[in-house]
């Protein structure tokens, strides 16, 4: 289902399935149709990265909702014909990572960034030749206008690309016949704001003289 | 037909109603997310035999194996992860002995 991006969350608009609002700084999915429910509760779901990634590729290469996720150990791809994507979490390193104080007495807030590059790999399996004919079709996903537009509104930035495909069909022995791995990086960019009082107004203790 | 004895008359004399709930994955926003579905069936539901374990890999024989004849055959297959009286459990090993009138399954404690 087509996502759409709806901007700062509202209390007096109406968002129905698959919108994507900002608040707080973290983008929500609406799994449902509402109207003045703030995230986070169970109407919206919080976006990740990866999850987002997923979404840039489902959209350009046509791939069915039960044919692309997140890696889980518990989930085993079924055994039928056709291309499944499995994209996986490998590390994440910290970048930069910043606190600073903004606005003054009475509205002070302590403004926290972290800028993280995640790797990832996106593995395309199947039991026919589809992976090994469609591998390509990652690349043109990622280097899309659609992927560079997804970039922007969720604060990411794809960023190395791999330079080859790994094949490792034979992981899979006899069971899974085509399998290539595509390793790429991911920035993502977070921000988090807190209210802190004004350095007068810190409790002190009282020295009795 | 065969020279193996049937087995349904001694099982229709032991067997209970078991429930079991069998645990599968779906796919919703790119996450696998557990679904639960009641098996309610008539079997009979016990300890694997000492016999049995033996010729489980050592390191495994410890564990919490189980064994479930049924006289008809359930939709569970090896892989498949089930909940039994709360505890979570996998199942190892799937026996097709239909001719002789029942299937037999052995589970394990697993992890949740």
């Amino acid at each position: 289902m087509t996502r759409l991006y709806k901007g700062l969350w509202s209390e007096v608009e109406s968002y129905v399935a698959n919108d994507v609002v900002l608040n707080d700084y973290k983008f929500y999915l609406a799994l449902q149709n509402n109207t003045n429910s703030e995230p986070a509760n169970g109407n919206w779901e919080a976006l990740t990265a990866i999850s987002n990634l997923c979404y840039i590729i489902q959209e350009k290469m046509g791939i069915a909702n039960d044919r692309i996720f997140i890696y889980n150990q518990d989930f085993k791809v079924p055994q039928v014909k056709g291309l499944f994507i499995v994209i996986q979490y490998n590390s994440s390193e910290v970048i930069s990572n910043t606190a600073r104080i903004v606005g003054e007495e009475d509205s002070m807030k302590e403004e926290l960034t972290l800028l993280t590059k995640e790797n990832l790999t996106i593995n395309l399996m199947s039991k026919d030749d589809s992976a090994r004919l469609r591998k390509e079709e990652v690349f043109f996903a990622l280097s899309s206008t659609f992927a560079e537009q997804q970039q922007e509104i969720y604060n990411i930035k794809i960023a190395e690309l791999s330079s080859s495909f790994t094949n490792v069909s034979e992981l899979e022995g006899e069971g899974m016949l085509n399998r290539f791995a595509i390793d790429i990086s991911l920035f993502s960019w977070f921000k988090k704001e807190n209210p802190i009082e004004f350095y007068d107004t810190f409790t002190n203790n009282t020295i009795a003289e | 037909m065969n020279n193996f004895p049937q087995i349904q008359t001694a099982l229709r004399g032991w067997q209970n109603k078991i429930t079991l709930i069998k645990v599968t994955q779906v796919i919703q926003n790119f996450k696998t997310i557990p679904v639960e579905q009641y098996l309610i069936f008539k079997g009979v539901i016990q300890p694997l035999s000492g016999e049995k374990l033996n010729i489980k890999p050592l390191e495994s024989r410890s564990w919490q194996w189980l064994q479930i004849h049924t006289e008809k055959e359930i939709e569970l297959e090896v892989n498949d992860k089930i909940k039994y009286r709360n505890k979570t459990f996998k199942v190892m090993d799937k026996k097709d002995y239909s001719l002789n009138g029942y299937f037999e399954y052995h589970i394990v404690k697993s992890y949740d």
